[in-house]
């Protein structure tokens, strides 16, 4: 095991637990292996010192469960109240697991530490409810985070209007709803064939995964990991993440923008009216058929776009190449340009390679190159 | 009680690596009743205490011990070495001293 690979899985086996110590713990490690790195040694004595994957998980569960706690099921009671739950808010550490079934109030089941369980409270107020904990319990928010996350699974009525989840790691399948919102400190995000006008998903620690996903308006944005979007239809669509890659694949939108700070893109979609890409330290890589505007920046990295047919296109890298493949793109205006690396730009049948930056409108009887250069060899080559 | 924040997380490290000496100074325990005691009174996360006793492992401040239990797996004891016991009194005589100089410097 290198140290890349025991990085991977510390932080995949760290899941379990709270943002905070899976924050503290990677950070230790991390400085493990620099420090250790410039003392000469390999990856192999530094993670000795360091301890293997598994013991640390093991010393972690030894301090966060009760070793004489049996976990238990508890089915909350139905009270009148619930009938008329159209929003639901969760504000405990677990991990929900949501279900939509042919069900008139949300049916939920907490299953875990018992003492835990019975710090929480259900209330319902005005149609929304809520799971927290109790105020003035001793386990409250001070400290619910040394402690096992509690295993929820709702199910929901076919028709929610909100969902609100705060906490944990959370899965759900077929859910409809008006507004789905989850926000979670220290999870993963997991959602599949869902529908909701608006669907909105954050996560400070984890990766977001999508599939099935119909929406009008998809916001998804982490701070930590990955997101990825396996089929979805959202005219509007905004990604972002601090630290991870974003991959989408078969995604239908109108309006498309995915910022990643410190990973990869790769967008695969059909038709999109609007594409804008932003990466500051990965590469870009761009699929479509058509685009009225396509616009990709990254800062270190290569960007490489495939596009039957577009009106605009503006694809500019600080440090890496860029190789653009336009199929159609008849009166297209066209801007490509790399700081320090190759553009390579192949229309229809002709492939013209510039070196350099350049600009140039590509059409029909009309060919105008615009070719400036910071600092390279200026050679073209153009075959009509 | 208020919950006491720390975010200075050099200053909460040095702070509970004392308070776990001094948890194990009465007598020894084991790994859940010590996040039971400090989350009593800390906000603090389970990652952070497990690298605080993974030091004074291998500092030789405390030792563990197994104790096989009838309701449930064996549970693992720290227990404070000499030296463990030696470093506590000295953090708790620097403390003092220091939470006294800070006192007036804050005005107290």
């Amino acid at each position: 095991m290198n140290k890349s690979e025991y990085l991977e899985c510390m932080k995949s086996a760290l899941s379990e637990f709270d943002a905070d110590s899976m924050a503290e713990i990677m950070a230790e490690c991390i400085k493990a292996f620099a420090e250790g790195e410039l003392a000469g040694k390999t990856d192999a004595q530094i993670i000795e010192e360091l301890g293997s994957v598994d013991e640390c998980v093991e010393a972690l569960r030894e301090l966060t469960h009760a070793p004489d706690s049996a976990e238990h099921d508890v089915v909350l009671p139905f009270t009148g109240d619930y009938a008329d739950v159209r929003h639901i808010k969760l504000n405990i550490h677990a991990k929900v697991e949501l279900a939509s079934g042919d069900v008139t109030y949300p049916d939920v089941k907490i299953s875990g530490n018992r003492k835990l369980i019975d710090e929480c409270v259900v209330e319902t107020v005005d149609g929304t409810m809520c799971l927290r904990w109790r105020s003035e319990s001793r386990w409250a928010h001070r400290s619910f985070r040394l402690r096992p996350p509690l295993n929820i699974t709702i199910v929901l009525p076919r028709r929610m209007d909100t969902i609100d989840v705060r906490t944990g790691s959370l899965d759900a399948e077929g859910i409809t709803a008006d507004t789905f919102t989850a926000s979670t400190a220290g999870g993963n995000l997991r959602f599949t064939s869902c529908t909701a006008s608006r669907f909105e998903c954050r996560t400070a620690g984890g990766d977001i995964d999508l599939s099935g996903i119909r929406t009008g308006a998809l916001n998804a944005s982490t701070s930590g990991g990955d997101i990825d979007i396996d089929s979805a239809e959202a005219p509007e669509c905004s990604l972002k993440t601090a630290g991870g890659d974003i991959k989408t694949k078969g995604l239908v939108s109108n309006k498309l923008s995915a910022v990643s700070s410190g990973g990869d893109v790769g967008i695969d979609c059909g038709d999109c009216r609007s594409i804008n890409v932003r990466s500051s330290g990965g590469d870009v890589s761009i699929c479509c058929k058509n685009a009225c505007s396509l616009s990709a920046v990254t800062a270190g990295g290569d960007i490489k776009a495939s596009v039957a047919d577009a009106n605009s296109i503006s694809l500019t890298s600080s440090g890496g190449d860029i190789d653009l493949k336009l199929r159609n793109g008849e009166g297209a205006s066209i801007k490509c340009a790399s700081a320090g690396g190759t553009n390579a730009l192949e229309h229809g049948e002709t492939k013209q390679i510039f070196k350099g930056s350049f600009g140039c409108v590509v059409g029909s009887g009309r060919t105008a190159v615009d070719i400036r250069s910071h600092g390279g060899d200026t050679s073209i080559s153009i075959n009509c | 009680m208020e919950q006491v924040p720390i975010t200075n997380s050099q200053f909460k490290r040095g702070a509970l690596e004392m308070c776990v000496l001094c948890l194990l100074r009465s007598r020894d325990r084991y790994g859940y009743e010590l996040t039971e005691a400090i989350s009593h009174e800390l906000d603090v996360a389970a990652g952070t205490l497990y690298l605080i006793l993974k030091r004074l492992k291998s500092d030789g401040l405390v030792v563990t011990y197994l104790v096989e239990s009838s309701d449930g797996p064996a549970r693992k004891y720290y227990h404070l070495t000499d030296s463990g016991r030696d470093s506590a009194k000295r953090m708790v005589a620097e403390w003092h001293s220091f939470v006294g100089c800070v006192d007036k410097l804050i005005g107290n």
